[in-house]
This record gives C-alpha cells, structure tokens and sequence, in this order.
C-alpha cells in the first residue's frame, strides 16, 4: 500500500510531526490495518538504525525518529478498538546511583517504546533497592541500566548482585550501556549483554523477547 | 625564569616555552578539601547574606591556592554563568515537577533548581555541585517569552568573585581563562531533547536567532573577560558524543560555527585566544571549528570516545594548541602506572614544538581517584621539561 510505505519512508527522511500524522490518517483512512502501520513505522526505524550504524545519520535522526514513532505509535492505538495495544515486552531502565546522565538513556526509552515496549523510565540517580523493587513490581522481560561516569561500573554489579541475592536473576535479561562499560565488563559482572548504541539496545531486547 | 603564565602565552602563540603548562579546567569540591586539608569551602548557608564578599574572597583563596600548590598555570573565572546579585533561583516544589514530569514525560524531581537559562539542574551530594538536566522549555513561544528578559551579562554582581580571583591569580603569575558556555549548549540545554531537534529540522531560522542572541551574549561577555585582564576564554558545552556529532556536521558548520567565528573574532579584539571544549567524537568537527569558526584552541579531546591527540597534532598543530586528553576514565579506574604511562604518551606525541597544555580529557570530578590524578601532574612535571625527552 502506498501510504505505508510513505510513512516508512517519512520516518526515514525525518520529515515534519505533523505531515508524518497526516500520511498515517490518510492510510487509515484508506484502509489500512493498525498492525500494518506497526509494521511500516518498525521498518522505518530499522533503516534509521541502519543509516545511524553506517554513520549517515546522527543521534538528531535517531532521536526524531524514535520520537515521531512513539506519536504514531499514541495515534493508532485507539484503533485496536478495546484490545490491548500490542506489546512487545516490557523493559525497565535507568541511569544508576551516583550518575544523572539521561541523554543516551532517554533516547533508549524512545527507541524501545517506538519498537513496541512498555517502558518504566527510572530516571537517573537510581539506587539499587530501587532497581530491585522495580523488577519485582513490573516484572519486565529486560532491565536496562545507564550510566556515563566511570562510577557506574561498581552500582551495575551491585544491581546484579542484588537480583541474584533476591533470585531474580534468572527472571529478566540484563542489559548495560553507556561511556564508560563494554561487553567485557557486561561478562565480567554477570549482565546478558552491552548494547554501545540506542539501535543495540533494541535489536538486543527483541531478540530476547522473540521479536527477531 | 618566566611565570606559568610566561609559558601559557608562549604555548598558545605555538611557540616552545620553558615547560608544558598544567591545566584542570575544574576540580570537584571534595578533591579540593583534600587537597587543603583542614581548609574548607564556606557555604552560603552557614555565613548570613551580609558576608557574601567575606566568603567569597575565602573559596577563592582556597582555589587559587590549591591551584597554586599543583602547580597549575591558568585558572579559571565566571562571569558568563555566575547569577547577578539578587537574582534567586526557581526551585521545583513537589506538585510541579510531578506536573512538568506529566507535561513532558521527563523526570523532574522535587529540589530541581532551574537556572536563569531554564535549564533544570539538581544537587549531587557526593561531587557538591549542580548537575545540569533537563531544559524546562517545551515550545518556541515559551523561549520567546523567556527571552524578554534575556539575561544582562553587564548585570551588578556577576563579576565580583572573578575580580577576586583575577587579582590572586596575578600575584602568583598565573594566567586565567574565562567561561563561556556555547550557544549550542546552551540552547539545547535550554529544551527537551526531542523538543531542541524538532526545533533544529523544522524551525532552522528559530535557531539562527535563538544562536544570535546567545553569541551576543557571549561576545559581549567577552569584553568584561577582557577588561578584567583574562588571556584566553574557554566555551563548554559538548558538541558530540561517544558515537560522534549530536547533528551533521553540516548543520553545525552552516548554523553554528560561522556565529563562533564572532565570538572568535571578539576574542582577538580584545587580545585574547578563544578555546572550543567538547567531549565525545568531535573528529567530523574539527575542520569546521578550525576553518570555519577559527578556534585558536581545542579542549578535551576525548580519547575514550577515540580522539588520538597525535593525530590531531599532526593535522592542525601547526594552526591551533590543544588541550588535554589524559582519560578521565583512566583516572577513575586505572593504576598509577597506566596513568603514568598514558601522560608521558600525551607529552610524547603533543608537545614537541610548543602548542601544548597538558591536563585530563574533562576535569577532576569526585569519582576520579585522586592519586592517579597527581600522578599525571607528577609525570607532566618530570617530563613536561623543554626540549622534551619521554624515555
């Protein structure tokens, strides 16, 4: 249908909020499936991704994108008429102790509810107790942990610890990401992976959710 | 024998002086204390409103002291960001940041002070400072509004603590730097995120104002930097991240630097050089902060984001001095050894041929260890001796 793959590609281009909103009234108007919107605005974001990895795009792109997706995302869903939106899985995120950086994390939140998540943002300064109740309460498929100073290294093993100590561990998958860790750290403290980049985080969450 | 300041200025005509000048840009309070010890830091709230002089005079001999005792060449004075006398800062109560988090999806918290830039900023206990972190400005129309009163940086009051400090780095022959912070910051400081690029794409001539109205701002806090007697100013603010630039470098070179480049021309009137910091990959940049805004100097130069000093020295050294980059994150984490050997490497590969500043790729904040950090000041002494010899 024309107008998905004119809202795939005004993803891509970045084009204006609202013109973007239009192309989606117009295909709904035309027919077109929610779950087919779903589907052009994903592979929209998957080529952002792409560009964003081949260094065509930048973090601007990135964010607009996932940004812009998360709007159509809140457009459409009271086309599901009573039916839940669908949901991919469920992540909580935050930036841990001692850090108050949000810039990566938050475009991290953007780009995984955009992909279909439902995400409870923490916020930044967050401690481990805080994590932990968290986990328990939502139950999400996937913790996310943030952080750009060197400090992070040591709350992110406390929060692993943690969940071990609390035998949770087994219950979610861990991901870690920011400045100042890497893979080799993620192995060393026992976290499921590192994603380096907004893009990773996502590919990473819907591998461990089934999505890919 | 010349003064450290004698050495800055030979160092930033890109000449050779007699040794590599040291340099922190900032020192979180904690490392000071230390540092001084038993000297303290007075607080605002322990001293009445009538001693505000008094105290300021005090910090200001600690600092200059504990820049003075590590052998530090230049220190720094604000004017640029220091709030005018009587101005008082909008503090969030609970209801509101519940409010402003509902409105915008961000993570206000209650104690959120919001800066005269609208810039939200929150305590952070263990470093004792304010930490920059979301722009309370959600639309054109609200800058607008707030732009009616856009901040004077000739208001009373702004520049009572760098005269202070002028005068106590002068009597030790320091050189001093003042601060700017880059329209770029600034401004997408001033928003949401999502809201500043939304911004950027569809209201470009929004911001070519919004920029013009800061870099007057910052040009005419230029003048004040002048007339106090600082011999450089340095604009913070990071125009990159980890991965690279936050935009094409292209918006930057068309929007952005030709405005730096009156900011650098400002500079030069006044007889001063104009330095850019920047974290992050600024690699993609730096043509266009040389060619097109005319920098005298770069800051920072992040090797964690993968910026080689060598390799910048051997592009531009001929045309700027650069500043740094010994990891911040190897002062937070390595071993004295590592940071031993990483300064000598920076020394080795910057210093030859004069143009070099050696400090570390940020500033010394609480989470660095500060053993590692006087180890990279021991080792800049030992081996920052013209002519250089790293053996």
């Amino acid at each position: 249908m024309r107008g998905l793959e004119e809202l795939t590609e005004a993803l891509v281009e970045c084009i204006e909020l609202e013109k973007t909103k239009d192309i989606v009234r117009r295909a709904l108007k035309a027919g077109a499936e929610p779950l087919e919107i779903v589907d052009a605005v994903s592979k929209g974001l998957d080529r952002v991704g792409d560009l964003y990895e081949e260094g065509e795009y930048f973090l601007m792109e990135l964010t607009l994108a996932g940004s812009t997706a998360s709007e159509v995302m809140a457009m459409i869903r009271p086309e599901f008429e009573g039916a839940a939106t669908p949901v991919r899985g469920r992540v909580v995120i935050g930036t841990v102790l001692g850090d108050f950086h949000y810039i990566g994390k938050d475009i991290v939140i953007a780009m995984l509810e955009s992909a279909g998540f439902e995400v409870t943002n923490l916020g930044v300064d967050v401690s481990t107790e805080k994590f932990l109740s968290a986990v328990k309460e939502v139950k999400p498929d996937v913790l996310a942990m943030s952080g750009l100073l060197t400090i992070v290294v040591e709350e992110m093993k406390k929060v692993i610890d943690g969940l071990k100590r609390e035998g949770l561990r087994g219950s979610v998958k861990v991901m870690i990401g920011g400045r100042a860790v890497s893979q080799e750290y993620a192995d060393e403290i026992g976290a499921d992976a590192f994603g380096a980049t907004a893009v990773d985080a996502v590919r990473l969450a819907k591998r461990w959710v089934g999505g890919e | 024998m010349g003064t450290r300041r004698d050495n800055v200025l030979k160092t930033m005509d890109l000449e050779e002086p007699e040794e590599v000048p040291l340099h922190e840009s900032g020192i979180d309070s904690p490392h000071i204390e230390t540092l001084m010890f038993p000297e303290r830091f007075w607080s605002p709230e322990d001293r009445p409103a009538s001693e505000r002089v008094e105290l300021l005079k005090h910090n200001a001999d600690v600092l200059v002291r504990c820049w003075d005792r590590l052998g530090f060449s230049i220190v720094r004075v604000n004017v640029a960001l220091t709030p005018p006398l009587g101005w008082s800062a909008k503090v969030l109560s609970e209801e509101e940041a519940r409010k402003l988090s509902e409105e915008t999806g961000l993570m206000y918290t209650p104690g959120t002070f919001v800066d005269e830039w609208g810039r939200g900023t929150v305590y952070d206990p263990r470093c004792k400072r304010w930490v920059q972190q979301y722009g309370t400005l959600t639309s054109m129309d609200e800058w607008e509004e707030w732009a009616e009163s856009f901040p004077d940086p000739f208001a009373e009051g702004r520049d009572v603590d760098a005269k202070i400090i002028m005068k106590l780095a002068e009597e030790r022959g320091m050189a001093t730097f003042g601060v700017l912070r880059s329209p770029f910051a600034t401004l997408f400081e001033a928003f949401p995120i999502e809201t500043y690029y939304r911004l950027q794409l569809e209201h470009p001539d929004f911001i070519r104002k919004a920029v013009k109205a800061y870099t007057d701002y910052n040009c005419d806090a230029i003048k004040i930097y002048s007339e106090l007697g600082c011999d450089l100013v340095i604009s913070s603010g990071d125009l990159a991240h980890r991965d690279g630039p936050h935009m094409n470098p292209k918006i930057f070179n068309e929007i952005y630097f030709p405005e730096k480049s009156r900011q650098v021309e400002a500079a030069h009137r006044s007889g001063m050089k104009y330095v850019k910091h920047s974290d992050g990959d600024v690699r993609p940049l730096l043509d266009g902060l040389v060619d097109i805004a005319g920098v005298d100097g770069l800051h920072s130069l992040d090797p964690s984001a993968g910026v080689d000093i060598g390799e910048v020295k051997e592009r531009y050294g001929d045309r700027i001095f650069l500043m740094g980059n010994v990891s911040v994150d190897s002062l937070a984490l390595k071993s004295e050894e590592e940071v031993v050997a990483e300064t000598k490497e920076c020394i080795e590969k910057a210093a030859p041929g004069g143009g070099y500043i050696l400090c570390s790729s940020n500033s010394w904040y609480t989470h660095c260890k500060l053993r590692n950090c006087l180890a990279m000041v021991r080792t800049g002494m030992e081996y920052g001796k013209y002519p250089i010899r790293i053996s």
